[in-house]
């Protein structure tokens, strides 16, 4: 156990940033401690303050989930993975996961960007929309090592779109790994009887390699996922879908291939006063738009024969410099640049219901940020970070060019009304952390500062004092501000036809006060009990609202949430491991105007469920002794959603979908050692196996199906 | 860790529990209407073809009621606006005056189209509750039964549709023309009056072209007018339609054609979703009011985001004239069913105190005092005739430039 502990604490090391390096004995205790262990020792984090800390004395709600818990609960993105944790509710639109936080929701086309996600550090973002890909095509599964999430906002330390939540993905050591993981994931959406219901598979592919070389290490990560999206049906409670007239007796998405590729490789070396490293991402989205907000089950065949149908393709590129130079014992000088450039694919089509022509879209970004941070570990009951940032990205905003059908020749645009622009924000913040009494109560404070060319200053800050009552108790006191900067979408949309997104050049960035109380009680080695309630007050949030016959981006003024989540974990040996959570949701808006929509709208929340109970259970199955079985399940009741403000509107009164279950289980054999020291996983997953057929809200008219039961089989082997 | 300290926390958890389910149901609803409002029934469209105009046309009616319930209300009491949609359809547009009318509303303040007024007439000349349209007019194929008046503040569509003509010919010099619509009483009397009054005056119409409902892509329309050979169009269809048309229109044709555009078309959502510069020179007809009114512009600036529209005008002063009434309605000694009625020409007269659009408060204050009113709105001075209708009548030619709406010149 003791060494398990000291292992743990030595993770991030005392030079750590993140996703720094974790050595081989590190790793190989997360890997071997029980799960009884893991959950007995407060597990270590860096995203939190930026220096290490473990999850109880860090002054953030911050929750650790390693690759083994994925694994072992089945989660096969990170979209997976926040969709099963306190505070969170996953929306796939088809397109791309879109993640509300303590019942608030970024709304339409947020694609998730009310969240900060970071790979090692860094974040990787679609600049344009401010999106984050949360699903297959954000990292391979199989590089990481663990994902930190911290519940709250934290712009302070990360400045503008740190708005509700920062997830930081620690992709695994290559030191550590030294060799590879191969992983293979094929499965289908079944019927009733269990028999494929398409015509063809589910398929994922990734590898992860990694090693080192006296003081080179590299690290290369690649994932193919191809899925199909056929046969979901529209749900019924769509108010107003806009479906063409070649397909309109259907109501079924058309046989199409979700793709989603990623690539992340990095080059390090370590120095004497220590390393540097290169990084290099590449991340695709490949999607038909069967549930686009333009137009609705839109692929097929039209009256004259041609294939048509939307395809929504985007690329993003980040590279990546990271130096860290050990100036002295106490002082530490962290450099990192990052280079980033994204815009639509080849593939990009989008239909807008015309017989003469479809859209295709074209818009860019490209640019630069760096920060240089110092860390300066003045005594040993203080800790300063100071830093100081520069980002620049130039945004060629959208021209939306109308392509003959017949011809495939360019037959007339739609430019924004600005060709491009360039967004600069010089930024910078200090941030103490102070054992004001050690081992019992730590305060934490920080301040940043932003100056945005377009809409001026803002300054966040973060309080947060932790008390560690004794070995069992501890309580946290925390206070968090953020911002988010509107994205050019959201101030520059052009509508790619009649009805579509406009943009808003007076928007104002939204900002977010934060005011938690989180104790949580550990009382004995097998049972953590913990809980937190969160005030969250939102002004001048942004969304898309109805707007004649367009919605445009607005600041519709506040939004006030209350949010209560408790939860209790337990784990016996590595055995059993079990846990069940819930949360509520009340959360209420002022629309900050008068009229008909903001009455028919009323000020209860939209989008999100106002409760969520989870559970979850995994147990070892001693059936065959010299295999090592385990199945797991969990469960996820969510509460009713109310559907999105515009579809209220459509549908001229406010309308809920109905509550639902989610059932997964797994039956695997972890690291079955077939080969000597080459571990096998192998899974048998199911999904959404009561097979509710439920929607969650949509936008324009429509709400999205939720996906259908799944049968996957997965393989991961290590070499 | 002892048994007692651990029943302690597990208690000071419960009771945080319980705290914040009790904080999570303290944030309170919005006030509800009092019980002495005076209201006034609004029906709008808010979704279907025509969505782009109701919530302009709201802003104006929010200011109105703002005005008078910050000056005190009426004697006290608040007015009160009742807001539907019509989802531009007369069958939602019923349903949705039913729902007023549980209300007990004094007037209806509305529709935007004549073929929905004329589904709604029939339910309100039976209740004997007055219909008070800012921007509809007239259709030929509506009968009123006697001694019941359709207050109507714009000019009907078919003089619109024979001043228009009047114009395509002599000041455009147009000499043939295609016309593109839809169903609905506005578009179908506009360009029947357009038509006739075109032919009248030697004008040759090349085309007529009717826009199927429910469609969204119009290549055989686009087809037809293509080979009608004429250069000139005239188009009259709800705003996402029309765009929808001349967005496909406009990449058919190797000459640029030329625009004319009918008032419902006056909005820059429709520029705003039309392909950039395929519109730039298109000219339409308008309702007009006697002169910008530079306060209620930077009122309206100040409260809302988007270009103000003409129609909003008429929607303040709907608003505003109704505020009067039921001051005069209010201290009525006997009303009868149609003491509102009588109250709304008893604001509109041709002498008696003049009220204008930003003088309510006194307005309201001489209304209780039963004194005959000349109210004299952001549209001009209100006269009507023994039908309700306006009979001042103003129009406007107005053009889009660099796909902006500006005002030409006044017919």
């Amino acid at each position: 156990m003791l060494s398990i502990v000291l292992a743990l604490f030595a993770l991030a090391g005392p030079q750590a940033t993140a996703g720094d390096t974790v050595d081989d004995d590190i790793s190989e205790a997360i890997f071997d401690a029980s799960l009884e262990e893991l959950l007995a020792t407060p597990m270590e984090v860096w995203s939190a303050t930026k220096t290490k800390e473990t999850v109880d004395s860090a002054p953030s709600i911050v929750e650790v989930v390693t690759a083994r818990e994925m694994t072992i609960w089945g989660h096969s993105t990170i979209a997976d993975v926040l969709q099963n944790m306190l505070g969170f509710y996953i929306i796939d639109d088809h397109i791309l996961p879109n993640v509300s936080v303590r019942g608030v929701s970024g709304g339409l086309g947020a694609q998730s960007s009310i969240i900060k996600v970071l790979i090692n550090g860094r974040s990787v973002s679609f600049k344009s929309t401010g999106g984050n890909w949360l699903g297959p095509e954000l990292i391979p599964v199989s590089a990481v090592e663990r994902i930190e999430v911290i519940r709250g906002p934290a712009s302070a330390l990360y400045g503008a779109d740190a708005f509700l939540a920062t997830v930081n993905i620690v992709l695994k050591n290559p030191e550590a790994l030294q060799g590879g993981i191969l992983r293979a994931r094929v499965g289908n959406e079944t019927d009733v009887l269990g028999t494929s219901a398409f015509s063809d598979h589910d398929q994922t592919y990734d590898v992860t390699l990694g090693g080192t070389r006296k003081d080179w290490s590299f690290l290369l990560s690649a994932s193919r996922q191809r899925e199909t999206r056929d046969g979901l049906r529209l749900p019924t409670s769509s108010p107003a879908p806009l479906i063409p007239h070649y397909n309109a007796d259907s109501d079924v998405s058309s046989p199409v291939d979700h793709r989603s590729r990623v690539l992340y490789t990095e080059l390090s070396k370590t120095t004497s006063r220590g390393f540097w490293r290169l990084s290099g991402y590449v991340s695709e989205i490949e999607r038909s738009g069967e549930f686009s907000p333009w137009t609705q089950l839109s692929r097929g065949t039209d009256d004259q024969g041609r294939s048509v149908g939307t395809t929504v393709h985007l690329v993003h590129t980040v590279l990546g410099v990271t130096t860290q130079l050990q100036a002295s014992d106490t002082l530490t000088f962290d450099l990192n640049l990052s280079f980033f450039t994204g815009g639509p694919g080849n593939s990009d089509r989008i239909e807008v219901a015309s017989d003469l022509f479809f859209v295709e879209r074209e818009f860019s970004y490209h640019g630069f940020g760096s920060t240089l941070e110092m860390t300066w570990n003045a005594q040993e009951w203080i800790s300063i970070i100071g830093g100081i940032e520069f980002l620049f990205d130039h945004e060629t905003l959208p021209v939306n060019k109308r392509i003959d059908k017949t011809t495939g020749e360019e037959i007339g645009r739609t430019t924004s009304l600005r060709e491009s622009i360039d967004l600069i924000n010089p930024a910078a913040y200090v941030q103490a952390h102070m054992k004001i009494i050690p081992e019992f109560f730590t305060l934490t404070g920080g301040l940043r500062y932003d100056h945005h060319n377009i809409y001026g200053s803002k300054i966040t800050g973060r309080a947060g004092s932790v008390f560690l009552w004794n070995d069992y108790v501890t309580t946290k006191l925390l206070y968090g501000s953020a911002f988010k900067a509107p994205s050019p979408t959201f101030l520059y949309a052009a509508p790619i036809q009649p009805g579509d997104t406009i943009g808003n050049e007076s928007l104002e960035p939204q900002y977010v006060h934060t005011f938690e109380f989180a104790p949580s009680f550990r009382p004995s080695e097998r049972l953590k009990l913990y809980t937190a309630l969160a005030y969250n007050i939102i002004l001048d949030k942004t969304e898309f609202v109805p707007s004649g016959v367009n919605v445009e981006a607005a600041n519709v003024a506040r939004v006030e949430g209350l949010s209560f989540e408790i939860g209790a974990q337990m784990a016996l040996e590595d055995l059993i491991s079990a846990y069940v959570e819930m949360e509520l949701q009340r959360v209420l808006r002022d629309w900050g105007q008068s009229g008909y929509s903001s009455q028919l709208m009323g000020n209860r929340n939209v989008m999100s469920p106002p409760w969520i109970v989870r559970g979850g259970f995994s147990s070892a199955l001693p059936l065959l002794t010299h295999l090592p079985l385990r199945a797991s399940t969990t469960v996820m009741l969510v509460g009713d959603r109310r559907a999105s403000a515009e579809n209220i509107l459509e549908n001229q009164g406010p309308y809920t979908l109905p509550m639902y279950v989610a059932w997964n289980a797994s039956l695997m054999m972890i690291d079955m050692e077939w080969i000597d020291n080459l571990p096998l996983t192998i899974a048998l997953r199911g999904y959404n196996l009561l097979d509710s057929k439920v929607a969650d809200p949509g936008f324009n008219g429509i709400d999205y199906p939720r996906l259908r039961r799944r049968v996957m089989v997965e393989a991961v082997q290590t070499f | 860790m002892t048994l007692s300290a651990r029943t302690k926390m597990a208690r000071v958890i419960a009771v945080i529990g319980i705290m914040a389910s009790l904080c999570i149901g303290c944030i309170d609803d919005p006030a509800p209407m009092p019980e002495d409002a005076v209201k006034i029934g609004l029906l709008l469209p808010f979704t279907g073809a025509d969505a782009s105009l109701g919530r302009s046309y709201e802003r104006a009616a929010l200011m109105a009621r703002d005005a008078v319930n910050s000056a005190g209300g009426i004697d006290g009491r608040k007015l009160h606006l009742i807001t539907r949609d019509t989802n531009s359809s007369a069958e939602i547009a019923i349903s949705a005056l039913e729902s007023i009318l549980d209300e007990a509303p004094l007037a209806i303040i509305g529709p935007e189209d004549s073929e929905i007024a004329r589904a709604l007439l029939p339910i309100l000349q039976n209740k004997r509750i007055p219909l008070i349209s800012p921007v509809t007019s007239g259709s030929r194929s509506i009968t009123l039964v006697k001694d019941y008046k359709w207050y109507r503040l714009a000019p009907s569509a078919a003089i619109m549709g024979r001043a228009f003509a009047n114009y395509l010919w002599l000041k455009a010099e147009i000499s043939d023309l295609a016309v593109v619509y839809t169903t609905g009483d506005f578009h179908l009397d506009f360009i029947g009056a357009l038509v006739s009054r075109f032919e009248e005056l030697g004008g040759t119409r090349r085309a007529s072209v009717l826009l199927g409902d429910g469609t969204f892509s119009f290549s055989d329309a686009v087809s037809q007018v293509q080979m009608s050979g004429s250069e000139a169009i005239v188009v009259s269809a709800p705003v996402e339609v029309a765009a929808r048309f001349i967005g496909e229109a406009s990449i058919s044709t190797q000459t640029p054609w030329s625009w004319f555009l009918s008032p419902l078309l006056e909005t820059p959502v429709l520029p705003q979703n039309t392909y950039s510069g395929v519109l730039d020179g298109a000219r339409g007809i308008g309702l007009s009011v006697d002169a910008r009114n530079p306060e209620f512009e930077q009122r309206h600036a100040a409260k809302w985001s988007g270009t103000l529209q003409i129609g909003e005008y008429y929607y303040y002063d709907a608003v505003a004239m109704s505020a009067l009434a039921a001051a005069i309605h209010q201290n009525v000694d006997d009303p009868t069913a149609d003491s509102f009625s009588e109250a709304l020409d008893q604001v509109a007269l041709k002498s008696g105190i003049q009220i204008n659009w930003n003088d309510l408060s006194r307005g309201i204050a001489n209304a209780l005092e039963k004194k005959d009113i000349a109210y004299s709105g952001l549209t001009g001075s209100v006269l009507f005739d023994k039908h309700g209708q306006q009979q001042r009548v103003v129009q406007k030619i107005w053009t889009i430039q660099d796909g902006k709406i500006v005002e030409d010149a006044q017919l």
